[in-house]
């Protein structure tokens, strides 16, 4: 029989159930073609396979002249709400705890070679990424993962995401223990779970061996787990600490303790009663606020643990919660080779300084991990292969994903370090530098992402290019920073938690937009995301690596010995950056310097959201500008507030820095409103909230509602976190005003909305 | 045997920066420059020797690609072939020649020469054609026996995929020198 299909190919290779929901994948893409599902049930489904959406899927693309529509050839067909059929997307692949092994490796590069561009990318959550595939390749390409094992169930959509786990699990020198099997157990029990396929919201689990490194990076998901021993009865029992709550996103939330010293066994049930909790009392209507940390601080923790408690004990019991210990090893992976130790043969070039930076010292004597850095963290499918058979030569099975978008070999054993050095040199994958300065880690931003405003990607590798030319020569303490670029406010390069992290935004010249930045400073990397840095300023994107340089030189001339970047700024204090970024935060005319209104690594004249501003509509008087500086200002007194402990202060001015920048939109149409808050959020409200001029295209109204909900009630208790969250908010609410004054400006420009200064 | 993916790539020999491409391309959008729609640039500069500089688009992706370390201009065509396009044979010309346009465009904009000398054809899809050496005998004879001549004079055809059956079928053809 000749074979004409994959189906037909993979038929006894794949899982027989994994092989059904694929064929209804299938048979739902052709109903959906036949108009028999309606968008947003497709658009759900499609998604909960991880196929996703991609820029440019409505169907429209500013090419640098123009916005232009794209022709496909769907001939109006849809695979979800204004996304076109054969726009390309993006499929996600769910690599749990990145644990992957070279036949999956080299499965992934042949579909980035057939399917996609050759490129296999690795998010910050140790999933991987192929971009540009088009949806009705998907099932084959779901085909081919299934028979090697990986799934893409799950991978998007409202429902329980890829679980991370420390990519050093059970090599680690400070774990408590090995989290692989628990996390593994984890991933299939709630997988497909009918517990939670309700959910309003993604949800976000990680694992962690021990408190303090930053690993799993258990404090900001929805559900983290921290392991922990003690001696019961003369026995070493295993526990694990249970955080709830975390999250980045837009206004980033610290996980709290849900429960201390939960016994193995009871994790899965546990996780399972935290489900049914979300998925009954979980917002489902309002997308911005369904997450669970919102009902973890709508309910507060207590009321959230009692329900959690009550629920766990009237749970139908399930073998499942405890049948997989009986398989926990004392350790998930064998070594293919014994352990040696280097023994003074010569070394090839490079290798001491890769020694240096991406070896790992295992708690097993003679083995080491090493960490292949990947820039931007893009391998290509030809490095993918020989990556495969390194791994097969020297380590066997074992290669991780890690949340910093490189990928690891464990099980090294120490003499081979040379020789595997020399082979992956001969791939362009022996780079130096993993996890410092250089390794800067980056959302896909406006190379793929339908939300990225700037290009986060550009940035970091024009900062990567630069900190490269010159770290031979760079300040040891300059090394060891944590970058972290995020295209948007979302923060999926998770800049609230690097030493310096900027995401993108844009402002407005002349009538143009200018990509910019948000400089995000003294986030914590350690204790799994252990503090949150907060916005000091927007500054043009071209200004970027200059600012980059004067923080860093700055730091490096000031700090006290031993003294972390995190420390320092909370010593020198955001004010004194602020001044130290200030110069840069001016943008030059266009005359002057053209290239201040395009991006890193796109020449194209920069859009807002892909939107165009339209031809010259004559120079506008921007009131607006002058007003919102105003905003700005407040907010940023507030943070200082905050810094020097001064919280209702902070908390009350991050509320005024709102009503000021609402009152500088207003103004631009109504200059009399005056200063009365009622007012202003009145007159706020209907003309721009309620037209959905000051609606986000993907947050809609989220930001709106930030001075809405703080108007209508002040908090009864101000601490910290509120007054952060409120800052967090009132930052957000100054962007969403500088992109609606952006939009309005466009329509203008196209003869919508009469700008009436201009 | 009948492919959906295949690729040609035209060799360059000289010195190439890629920076200098990034706006090129962009202009060849903007101009609507090529055969099918284009969408997008993506740009994989800093992968070494990885897919380089691509135009990614509905039908097939154009690139200035470096894979192997040796750089040169390619077309991949993915899918919604043309009318006519129902032959091993035909599906090779149709990539040829918008492979061929790009080159043209390539010497236009930026003096960039490719080598006429040889080209690779890559298939990239296993199912239909898996590296094996019956595959490639079959796209020999179809190379060498082409009615149509798109190839010009061939002097010797190569298979440069290995036995490797994870490889996806890689010939390259070397084209004699057209007497003046």
């Amino acid at each position: 029989m000749t074979i004409t299909t994959w189906k037909d190919q993979l038929q006894t290779a794949i899982e027989p159930s994994l092989a059904e929901e694929i064929d209804l994948f299938e048979n739902q893409l052709e109903l959906k073609k036949q108009g028999k599902l309606t968008d947003q049930v497709f658009g759900e489904t499609r998604l909960r396979r991880g196929a996703y959406g991609q820029r440019y899927d409505n169907g429209q693309r500013h090419d640098g002249i123009e916005s232009r529509t794209l022709p496909f050839p769907s001939d109006g067909l849809t695979k979800g709400a204004e996304t076109v059929w054969d726009a390309p997307g993006m499929q996600r692949i769910k690599i749990p705890y990145g644990g992957l092994n070279p036949e999956q490796l080299e499965a992934m590069a042949q579909l980035a070679e057939e399917y996609s561009d050759n490129i296999l990318h690795i998010t910050t959550r140790q999933d991987i990424q192929l971009h540009f595939i088009h949806l009705e390749d998907t099932p084959d390409l779901m085909r081919r993962l299934g028979a090697v094992g990986i799934t893409t169930r799950e991978a998007c959509g409202n429902s329980v995401r890829n679980i991370c786990g420390c990519p050093l699990a059970g090599v680690c020198r400070t774990e408590a223990f090995d989290i692989t099997p628990y996390a593994d157990a984890m991933t299939w029990f709630l997988m497909g779970h009918d517990d939670v396929q309700d959910f309003g919201r993604k949800f976000k689990i990680a694992f962690s061996g021990c408190a303090d490194e930053a690993c799993g990076l258990v404090r900001f998901h929805d559900l983290g787990y921290v392991a922990k021993t003690e001696i019961v009865d003369g026995e070493i029992k295993r526990f694990f600490d249970v955080y709830v709550g975390g999250g980045l996103g837009t206004v980033p939330h610290q996980a709290k303790v849900l429960a201390e010293m939960v016994p193995e066994a009871e994790i899965l049930p546990q996780a399972q009663a935290v489900s049914r909790v979300f998925a009954r009392l979980g917002e489902k209507k309002n997308r911005n606020r369904a997450r669970l940390k919102f009902l973890v601080a709508k309910l507060g923790l207590e009321e959230f643990q009692r329900l959690v408690e009550e629920e766990r004990k009237i749970l139908p019991h399930d073998d499942r919660w405890t049948s997989f210990l009986q398989d926990v090893p004392e350790q998930t992976e064998v070594a293919l080779k014994p352990p040696t130790f280097l023994n003074g043969a010569p070394l090839p070039e490079g290798f001491n300084d890769w020694y240096a930076t991406n070896v790992y010292h295992q708690r097993q004597e003679g083995y080491t991990t090493i960490t292949i850095k990947l820039p931007l963290g893009d391998i290509s499918s030809d490095q993918a292969y020989a990556l495969a058979d390194i791994a097969r030569e020297y380590v066997g099975e074992s290669l991780r994903a890690t949340v910093e978008q490189n990928l690891v070999l464990r099980w090294v054993s120490e003499k081979d370090l040379p020789a595997v050095f020399s082979a992956l040199d001969r791939w362009g994958l022996a780079d130096p530098g993993a996890e410092k300065v250089t390794d800067i880690t980056s959302c896909p931003g406006t190379d793929t992402c339908k939300l990225g405003i700037a290009s986060s990607r550009g940035l970091s590798a024009e900062l990567r290019d630069r900190l490269i030319e010159k770290n031979g020569s760079l300040d040891p303490a300059i090394q060891d920073l944590k970058v972290k670029v995020s295209g948007c406010f979302n923060s999926c390069g998770q800049h609230h938690v690097a030493d310096i992290g900027f995401f993108g935004n844009s402002r407005r010249r002349e009538n143009r937009a200018v990509p910019h930045f948000q400089v995000v400073l003294g986030g914590k990397w350690k204790d799994n995301g252990g503090a949150y840095g907060l916005a000091i300023g927007a500054v043009p994107s071209r200004n970027i690596p200059a600012v980059f340089d004067t923080i860093t030189e700055t730091y490096a001339a000031d700090r006290t010995a031993e003294e972390t970047f995190h420390d320092w700024i909370g010593r020198y204090g955001k004010k004194e950056v602020r001044t130290l970024i200030q110069p840069f935060m001016d943008v030059p005319s266009y005359a002057e310097k053209p290239e201040y209104f395009s991006d890193w690594g796109d020449p194209r004249e920069f859009t807002m959201s892909d939107m165009g501003i339209g031809e010259c509509a004559g120079e506008i008087v921007s009131l607006f500008e002058i007003e919102v500086a105003r905003a700005e200002g407040e907010a940023f007194d507030a943070l200082i507030d905050l810094d020097e402990g001064r919280f209702v202060e902070a908390e009350a001015g991050a509320y005024k820095a709102m009503i000021l920048a609402a009152r500088a939109l207003i103004r631009n149409q109504y200059i009399d409103i005056g200063d009365d808050p009622d007012r202003i959020v009145a007159e706020f409200k209907s003309r721009f909230f309620d037209t959905k001029l000051f609606f986000d295209r993907f947050a809609k109204g989220k930001f709106g509602r930030y001075l809405f909900s703080r108007h209508a009630e002040a908090p009864e208790k101000i601490d910290e976190e509120v007054a952060r969250r409120r800052i967090e908010e009132a930052n957000l609410f100054i962007e969403a005003a500088h992109a609606c004054d952006a939009k309005i400006a466009a329509e203008a420009g196209s003869g919508g909305i009469p700008n009436l200064l201009a | 045997m009948f492919p959906e993916r295949i690729q040609i790539k035209l060799f360059i020999t000289e010195e190439i920066n890629l920076a200098d491409l990034v706006s090129v391309f962009h202009g060849w959008i903007q101009q609507n420059e090529l055969d099918g729609l284009v969408l997008d640039v993506a740009d994989y500069r800093h992968v070494p020797n990885g897919p380089g500089l691509l135009l990614m688009g509905h039908e097939g992706d154009y690139a200035l690609d470096l894979a192997d370390g040796r750089p040169g201009v390619t077309y991949k065509h993915k899918r919604d072939w043309p009318a006519g396009a129902d032959t091993v044979a035909a599906r090779l010309g149709v990539a040829l020649a918008r492979v061929r346009r790009a080159a043209e465009l390539l010497k236009r904009d930026t003096g960039i020469n490719v080598d006429p000398a040889r080209l690779e054809i890559r298939i990239a899809d296993r199912l239909a054609v898996p590296n094996t050496a019956e595959s490639f005998e079959a796209i020999q004879q179809i190379v060498l026996n082409d009615p149509q001549d798109v190839f010009g004079p061939i002097s010797a055809v190569r298979n440069v995929a290995g036995d490797d059956p994870r490889n996806a079928l890689t010939i390259e053809v070397e084209i004699a020198p057209v007497p003046v």
